[in-house]
């Protein structure tokens, strides 16, 4: 038995080491970026997190560096990146990848992502952002001389507009289902550069001026949340701004709050804190769709309250949600996307993936018609104190 | 003779058991066959759980009827010689496969730059060192960690849980019927795989009745787990993509928001698993090596050890090979070689059942 | 002549050489076959002749060098010729002037009908223990271990009486096995004195202790203490079974004996329990464990034992259950702390950088701006300075022990990191790591561990966290087969036992009866 142990042992020491630096030999990435380049088809840019102990002249702490290149293909993009660093390019702490308007409404996504994950060994949970601009200063926008933690500070921009029901939160893992399978269209975060000009989004009309979210122009972070991108397959579509973007995540059971302003009847801007009250119905039968939303409503205007009566109030805010959200279903259906994630609804009625390959989905959600019902409760109601 | 077989009581034997159903359950499914045409694995396994706990009740009233202190005792001396090598091949094949799986995982997530052998040989080397000192080894350490294990495998249900939705699974009754049953027979054999193997070092385990209650807590504990884990990764995935993952299972543990501190946890929860697997391992190619020295009366139990250990490596090394032939044969015993084993079974269940005991 | 003395070396080496004395080579693999030890000492009984009882003495104890012996000629009753014979030192001279010679002296007469040693026994020398003896070789050792050996004339039976006055430590405080509750007591080299503390504790009739020779040639005596009728009796004899094999040069201490007698002697995990505390022992010998106390040795070694209770504590009895259920918790942490987290930090840092969270990432790799050395290398280097450390604080005497630690500790760490030799960060990894190594009882565990987890740094170098599980897994096999005397090292936990609580301290009512796995033949 000594001697099994031995051979064994002996035989370990023929493993050798299963590769790998040391720690502080690596340059870690922690953002990606891909857009279309000026000379050259891509342009990659990459957040690169290199730690030092002593902050710089400008107070900086050192802690990352925003680097770009060209290149024919992604590959080539990133072996110039790699060579222009001291360290090993390290991938393994990447959670985010963001690509540029111009390269999603080109079509460019797929086969890019489908490269980069597998051979860069990039987690597949990653976020996805869209972005307006160079996303060279997008990712400066992100950057913060406080914080060693750029992870941190992009969780408080989307989770803390996801609070507020604006924005959405996408990986790579729900984009590939998307692209891949019939069932949905991704709806992705869309971000830029702070800016104060309005954003039409695709719905028209009375367009939500929507700018920032918990970070304002004037605070650390200069990237803000826009509102979200649409796609219809691999392709972006369109924007949509924040409000439009939450009343889609309330037909698809994403919403928990969010706030709206709604015009009244009598002229006056109400300002209504909308929460989730339950997941929504979605079914179809024959060529409609039907949405039922159930929301509980906490209306901001103590006078107003004294001169309606909440019936009122709660039907007219119904009847907004419900027609505003049928204009962004239509506009959507237009563009052929399915962000209110009908195909997960078809697909229940299909007896076997046969039939479910067959079926021409854009054919049969062009011409299905889609019904909101929106149910509100007042927060306010002393019938509807149980809901406090 | 030196067997190393020792003795172990029913919670070691159940735990090494547990961990066996749940590893052969998880790890041994060939997910681009199983998952090509539609996601029904789940119900395929739940049939399965209640037909190999049947299969193994009639077994052990086979052996007591027949007075057989091992599984193979059942048959008589010439046939046992013929249905011992079937068992074994059988036994390797399912300590190959969760393998295989792991050092795909391995290569593809961790460590990027290894090779093959390099993590192969940890492999071994397990396998030898712990399949060479014994079945009560084997059992004891399987019931330390057992409770981890357990936990390993439902934290990352838990973590996975945030993106279950139902409309992953459908359309619910994709598969037809044949490809259905196939599925059944494939799941069933993967249950009954490890209580085979506990079936055979039954005298170590003392005798039919502690088995009995050690298999049937076995299966029922791994494969509701099994079944639970399926049905997590069901509602995960679509099964077109499930069908492209080489794995799935670890890929649960990776849904999980990268920033939150407390749930880096996915490196962790695999290399709980892999301490399983490996341990699972060593208890087949264990298992075999007691097969093939009781029935061709070999002296010691140990150098058969060390020779199957390194035969499963082999086989395992060869199904990376960038081969069609071995493709092929690969594929074939994903989805015909539960055939290897069925019939052995099918035999020693008529034979035991059916047939009266001689009296001496 | 002249050429020769050219070429000749210079003068001889006059220096001392231990010549050989085997005959052959030694073989490359298989150790030296142990040589039968012929005794020194010629059997047979005493003679009746007083003289040639004496000249044999002589030659025996070497009497012409050995000043220590004394040969005291005396006549009984003035005409009886007597001899008796102690080791100055050894024995209580004045015992041996008030109830040996003096009695003897002033008597008047003697009955010479029957035996004249029994009749000296029971009428002349007034001591409390004697004991009547004609063989050689119990006489010697008699004589060695400090009692008096009385020969008279004309019987060939001596009268052996213990005198025993030598010089030793009264009962000390525990050093190494510290409770704040409980008793303070610890063992000292004193035989009987061990056996007395073990006595005041266990006051039951079936407590039994018995002495025999340890089997070295030193003479050393061993004493087996158990309860009869209630330890297995399997296991009673399979360790007199194994004592008596013991065939060796010397034994100075139990840590001979253990390493004689254990299953696997070559394990670094201890398969018996070496306690100084007299309440620890004498515990496990009311569960139906078996002792063996060794003459000179402060440490009193108790078998069977399992893993549980060499990482359990005497203090755990004491306090009260929830306490002692956190002290455990925390002591098991310590332990997990102690062996896993360098090997961990290493695996994390050398192949799974992922895992770490943006801070920790900036924390190490700043900490280690300048460091040359590879981080693994600088955990093992500083995990085997902190042996170090250790070593030369346990070494040193008194007071510099302490400074010892300071200097190394305080001093030479911040100047190491000063140096850029070693970064904060490792250097706060092995401190933690050194701590958590104190919380684990039992000394050779602490070593054993200790060594363990440089030995897993280094295959968390080359294989991270699955050479970790690797490692893991061989360790957890190796534990689970060995055993200490027919029990398996891993139980109440693997085989499950029907203790109802295998980590956490259960209450003291369940303490009603035995240890499952004693197999015990009473109860208590």
């Amino acid at each position: 038995m000594k001697r099994l142990v031995a051979l064994c042992l002996g035989l370990l020491l023929m493993c050798g080491c299963v590769g790998g630096l040391s720690i502080d030999q690596y340059s870690y990435v922690i953002d990606i970026g891909i857009e279309k380049g000026e000379r050259l088809p891509y342009l990659v840019t990459l957040m690169v997190n290199t730690p030092s102990s002593q902050p710089d002249s400008e107070g900086n702490s050192g802690s990352f560096t925003v680097i770009t290149a060209e290149g024919r293909s992604l590959f080539e993009a990133i072996e110039t990146l790699a060579a222009s660093q001291p360290n090993e390019l390290n991938f393994g702490r990447t959670t985010l990848m963001m690509f540029s308007r111009e390269f999603a409404q080109d079509d460019m996504i797929m086969e890019s992502m489908d490269i980069a994950l597998g051979k860069l060994r990039i987690r597949q949970n990653i976020r996805v952002i869209i972005a307006e601009g160079d996303i060279k200063s997008v990712f400066e926008g992100f950057a913060s001389s406080s914080d060693p933690s750029t992870n941190k500070l992009k969780v408080k921009v989307t989770n803390s507009v996801n609070t507020t029901g604006m924005t959405v939160d996408t990986t790579w893992n729900l984009m590939l289902e998307s692209f891949e399978n019939k069932t949905q269209d991704a709806i992705v975060c869309f971000c830029g550069v702070n800016q104060q000009e309005i954003r039409e989004d695709m719905v028209g009309g009375n367009a939500y001026p929507y700018i920032g979210g918990a970070t304002l122009a004037s605070g650390e972070l200069k990237t803000s949340i826009i509102g979200s991108a649409v796609f219809s397959g691999t392709r972006m579509v369109g924007i949509l701004d924040g409000q439009h973007t939450m009343l889609v995540q309330m037909a698809t059971g994403k919403f928990s709050q969010g706030r709206i302003r709604v015009n009244y009847k009598d002229g006056r801007e109400l300002s209504v804190m909308l929460f989730s009250n339950g997941a929504p119905k979605v079914s179809i039968e024959g060529d409609t769709v039907s949405f039922v939303i159930s929301l509980v409503a906490d209306v901001e205007m103590p006078k107003l309250i004294e001169s309606t009566t909440s019936k009122e109030l709660e039907d007219f805010l119904a009847y907004y949600i419900a027609s505003e959200s049928a204009r962004v279903f239509t506009a959507v259906q237009n563009a052929d996307s399915d962000v209110f994630c009908v195909g997960q609804q078809m697909i229940k009625h299909m007896e076997n993936d046969e039939q479910w390959a067959s079926l021409d989905f854009d054919q049969v959600y062009g011409k299905l018609n889609a019904a909101f019902t929106v149910i509100i409760k007042l927060s306010h109601d002393p019938d509807n104190v149980a809901l406090e | 003779m030196n067997h190393r077989e020792g003795k172990f009581g029913t919670q070691e034997a159940a735990s090494i058991t547990t961990i066996a159903v749940v590893i052969s359950g998880i790890f041994s499914v060939d997910n681009s066959s199983t998952y090509k045409n539609g996601n029904m694995l789940y119900l395929a396994s739940t049939i399965a759980l209640v037909l190999a706990g049947l299969i193994f009740l009639l077994l052990v009233r086979a052996m007591n009827k027949q007075g057989a202190s091992t599984l193979v005792e059942l048959a008589s001396r010439p046939f046992g010689v013929l249905i011992s090598p079937l068992i074994i091949v059988a036994l390797l094949i399912f300590a190959v496969f969760p393998l295989f799986r792991f050092l795909q995982i391995m290569i593809r997530f961790i460590f990027v730059e290894a090779e093959y052998i390099d993590i192969a040989l940890y492999f071994l080397i397990a396998m030898v060192l712990v399949s060479s000192l014994g079945m009560e080894i084997i059992a004891r350490s399987a019931r330390v960690i057992v409770v981890i294990f357990l936990l390993a495998i439902a934290i990352a249900l838990v973590i996975a849980s945030p993106v279950y939705s139902a409309y992953h699974l459908y359309p619910l009754f994709s598969l037809g019927a044949d490809e259905f049953m196939l599925q059944v027979a494939s799941s069933t054999l993967r249950f009954l795989a490890p209580l085979i193997a506990l079936l055979v070092i039954n005298r170590g385990a003392h005798g039919t009745k502690s088995t009995k209650r050690a298999g049937l807590i076995a299966l029922i504990s791994g494969g509701v787990l099994t079944i639970l884990s399926q049905l997590s990764l069901g509602l995960t995935h679509f099964h077109s993509n499930l069908a492209d993952m080489s794995a799935p299972f670890y890929r649960l543990t990776m849904e999980v928001r990268y920033e939150a501190p407390a749930l880096r946890t996915d490196k962790t929860l695999l290399f709980i698993w892999t301490v399983g697997a490996m341990l699972v391992a060593a208890y087949y190619v264990y298992c075999a090596s007691l097969l093939l020295v009781r029935t061709y009366k070999v002296g010691d139990v140990r150098p058969v050890c060390a020779i199957f250990s390194c035969i499963t490596i082999c086989a395992m090394l060869l199904m990376h090979f960038d081969s069609a032939m071995i493709d092929s044969v690969v594929s074939w015993l994903y989805q015909w070689g539960w055939v290897i084993l069925a019939a052995p079974l099918v035999v020693l269940c008529f034979i035991g059942n059916v047939k009266r005991r001689k009296l001496a | 002549m002249r050429l020769k003395r050219l070429f000749a070396f210079d003068k001889p080496y006059s220096e001392f050489e231990l010549l050989e004395t085997e005959h052959g080579e030694p073989s490359y693999f298989s150790n030296m076959k142990d040589k039968k030890h012929s005794s020194e000492h010629e059997t047979g009984n005493a003679s009746t002749s007083v003289n040639e009882n004496l000249e044999r003495l002589k030659k025996e104890f070497r009497g012409d060098i050995n000043s220590d012996l004394i040969l005291r000629s005396f006549k009984m009753a003035k005409k009886l010729d007597c001899l008796v014979v102690f080791i100055n030192g050894m024995a209580d001279e004045d015992q041996i002037n008030d109830f040996i010679l003096r009695p003897a002296m002033k008597l008047d007469c003697i009955d010479t009908e029957g035996s004249v040693a029994e009749y000296a026994e029971n009428q002349v020398f007034q001591m409390q223990e004697t004991e009547l003896c004609s063989d050689w070789n119990d006489i010697l050792s008699a004589i060695s271990e400090g009692r008096s050996a009385v020969f008279l004339d004309g019987d060939s039976t001596a009268v052996l009486m213990d005198t025993r006055g030598y010089v030793s430590r009264s009962v000390p405080d525990a050093t190494n096995e510290t409770t704040v509750l409980g008793p303070h007591e610890a063992f000292n080299e004193n035989f009987r004195t061990n056996i007395t503390l073990l006595r005041r504790i266990i006051k039951t009739t079936d407590f039994v202790c018995q002495i025999r020779s340890s089997g070295a040639k030193n003479r050393i005596k061993i004493a087996i203490a158990y309860r009869e009728g209630m330890a297995n009796a399997g296991l009673v004899n399979e360790v007199k079974r194994r004592l008596s094999k013991i065939d060796t040069d010397m034994i100075l201490s139990t840590g001979t004996i253990a390493q004689l007698i254990e299953d696997h002697p070559l394990s670094p995990i201890p398969q018996v329990l070496s306690t100084e505390r007299p309440d620890r022992a004498a515990a496990g010998i009311m569960q139906g464990k078996v002792a063996i106390i060794c003459e000179g040795s402060p440490q009193v070694c108790v078998v069977p034992v399992t893993f549980g209770t060499l990482l359990s504590s005497a203090e755990d009895a004491y306090l009260r259950r929830p306490i002692a259920i956190l002290v455990r918790i925390v002591r098991i942490f310590g332990i997990i702390i102690t062996t896993l987290m360098p090997a961990y930090f290493v695996a994390l840092c050398m192949h799974h950088q992922g895992m770490l969270s943006s801070e920790v990432l900036s924390t190490v790799i700043s900490s280690r701006t300048m460091v040359f050395m590879p981080l693994p290398l600088e955990m093992i280097f500083l995990l085997i300075v902190f042996q170090l450390v250790r070593e030369a604080g346990v070494r040193a005497p008194g007071a510099l022990g302490q400074s010892v630690g300071i200097i190394g500790g305080l001093i030479l760490g911040q100047a190491a990191v000063s140096a850029n030799i070693v970064s904060t960060v490792v250097l706060i990894i092995v401190a933690l790591t050194g701590l958590g190594n104190f919380a684990v009882p039992d000394y050779s565990t602490q070593l054993a561990i200790a060594y363990y987890r440089i030995a897993m740094c280094v295959i968390a170098w080359v294989g991270g966290l699955l050479g970790i599980s690797f490692a893991l897994l061989l360790t957890l096999a190796y534990l689970s087969a060995q055993k200490s005397f027919g029990v398996p090292l891993l139980t109440p936990y693997a085989p499950r036992t029907m203790r109802k609580r295998s980590i956490l301290r259960g209450p003291v009512g369940m303490h009603s009866r035995a240890d499952d796995y004693m197999n015990t033949e009473g109860s208590l």
